[in-house]
């Protein structure tokens, strides 16, 4: 708690060790799991390059990266659930969300049944591990390729006091999210009232969404997060998952706000143009929707005058729809602090530090 | 307030329109199903020429059609022609632009002759 402004983190990221999510898995999983070294996995998904980890993080590191000193040198995994608690608690962190770490890039394995099987064990491991720690919430892991067998882990969690929401990852997905293939996810989650959340990370398979094979870090992070975003979210509008399931609750993390009022003030210009052959389905213009969405305000964007972030905040669909996020420990995480400078009025910070993600994955606030 | 008699109404079949000049005014004469409607030429958007634009139906797909895609409306909807704004040709509202309208004209067969009522303001 800073200031008195409860607050809640919606990305916090633990870390997978192979050996013990071994114990998690079935067999023949499991067997895949016990022959990867143990050091590989202690390293970061985030270190100098985005290194692959043979069976628990393939992705994006090819090593293509020129290797500058430099930059940050603290640990960029978490040592365990009572280290990463204490780092938390020492920025005045109440409540967070767990996602993965390895596991964000989930859905680059070739062998979904690979894949659904370590987000199984994922979710055991997380569960027993990590969520017997006070003030740890989860998000569910999927495997999205097999959206049947991602819809039975959600239905299976529904009811877990501490498990919150589930995850989606914004890339290295293949259709993207609005395609009919992930509608048995969504009408699971709406069902059990389980909100998705969208969550970016470093990977530019496929192609996607435009040759960012070209780019170094700071454009497959700094861009591609944001894309990531726009992508998914223009797919999840143009194909009507809003009308289609109004009561599934989605919110988008990592790719900060200012791509919202770009890509909404966009799809209404289409909308004007498209309604009656394209979009039948949308009764309303497209930002009529944006109450349907949760946006996560990690990485902060960063403009010359502070008072712009209110403007972008207030486009995105306003205070009541801006959820804080730090991406702890990961290099580009934001202190509460960073959202919290900024000239905001105490409701409008309350509701953006806490209040709003509270409500949406029910979670109880301090003293609330 | 006056009335123009435009044309015979056997000119417009069912599902087309006629566009006539009447008091320096350019107006779109609509025949839906053997009713008609009158509107102004004139796109609120941006100006372009409206009742020239295709006229037609639109898809429909939500709860009222169970989630079925139908194509609805047949002969209704009108998109203007410069950005495709669709009318609904029953009431002159836009669908995607709601609170964008057609200026409407009160249209009367009489003696089988289509008569017109323009007020002072539209002239
Ligand atoms: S002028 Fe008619 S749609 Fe733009």
């Amino acid at each position: 708690m800073t200031n008195n402004i409860p607050i809640v983190d919606c990305d916090v990221h633990l870390h997978e060790v192979a050996e013990e999510l071994a114990e998690y898995c079935e067999m023949p999983w499991r067997k895949a799991l016990e022959t990867i070294d143990p050091e590989a996995t202690r390293v970061s998904t985030l270190a100098y390059g985005d290194p692959i980890v043979p069976g628990l993080a393939p992705g994006a590191g090819d090593g293509s990266d020129t290797p500058w000193p430099g930059g940050i040198n603290r640990p960029l995994t978490a040592e365990s659930p009572q280290k990463c608690r204490q780092d938390l608690d020492s920025m005045g962190i109440g409540p967070a969300i767990l996602f993965p770490d390895h596991l964000l890039k989930i859905n680059l394995f070739n062998d979904t049944e690979y894949a659904m099987a370590l987000a199984r064990a994922y979710n055991r491991w997380m569960a027993d591990k990590w969520l017997s720690v006070p003030n740890f919430y989860g998000a569910i892991c999927t495997a999205a390729k097999d959206p049947e067998g991602s819809a039975a882990e959600i239905r299976k969690y529904a009811n877990h006091d501490k498990m919150v929401c589930a995850y989606l990852p914004a890339c290295a997905v293949n259709p993207l999210f609005g395609d009919k293939k992930y509608w048995t996810i969504y009408e699971t989650a709406q069902e059990v009232n389980i909100p998705v959340s969208i969550h970016g990370l470093v990977s530019v398979w496929p192609v996607f969404p435009m040759q960012l094979q070209e780019f170094n870090e700071v454009g497959r992070h700094g861009f591609g997060h944001s894309l990531q975003m726009c992508a998914n979210f223009m797919s999840i509008m143009s194909n009507g998952i809003p009308a289609r399931f109004p009561d599934l609750r989605i919110s988008f993390n990592e790719g900060g706000l200012a791509w919202v009022p770009w890509l909404i003030m966009r799809l209404n210009n289409e909308y004007f143009e498209w309604r009656g052959r394209l979009l039948p389905f949308l009764k309303e213009r497209p930002s009529h929707y944006l109450s349907n969405f949760l946006f996560s305000t990690q990485p902060a964007e960063e403009p010359d005058d502070p008072s712009d972030y209110i403007k972008v905040i207030e486009l995105a669909g306003g205070p009541d729809r801006i959820i804080y996020a730090s991406d702890w420990p990961h290099h580009d995480f934001d202190h509460p602090s960073r959202i919290l400078d900024y000239p905001m009025p105490d409701d409008a910070k309350r509701k953006v530090m806490g209040q709003n993600a509270a409500e949406f994955y029910g979670i109880a606030l301090p003293g609330g | 307030m006056a009335k123009y008699e435009v044309m015979h109404a056997s000119e417009i079949s069912e599902g087309s329109r006629q566009i006539v000049t009447v008091a320096g005014i350019e107006i779109g004469i609509f025949n839906v199903k053997g009713k008609f409607y009158a509107y102004r030429n004139l796109c609120p958007h941006e100006g372009g020429s409206a009742c020239k634009g295709a006229l037609t139906g639109h898809l429909a797909q939500g709860p009222e059609t169970n989630w079925d895609l139908i194509w609805d409306r047949e002969d209704e909807i009108l998109y203007c022609p410069s950005h495709a704004t669709d009318f609904d040709i029953l009431t002159g509202e836009s669908i995607a632009r709601k609170l964008m309208r057609l200026q409407s004209y009160p249209v009367k067969v009489e003696d089988g002759k289509i008569k017109i009522t323009l007020s002072e303001l539209d002239s």
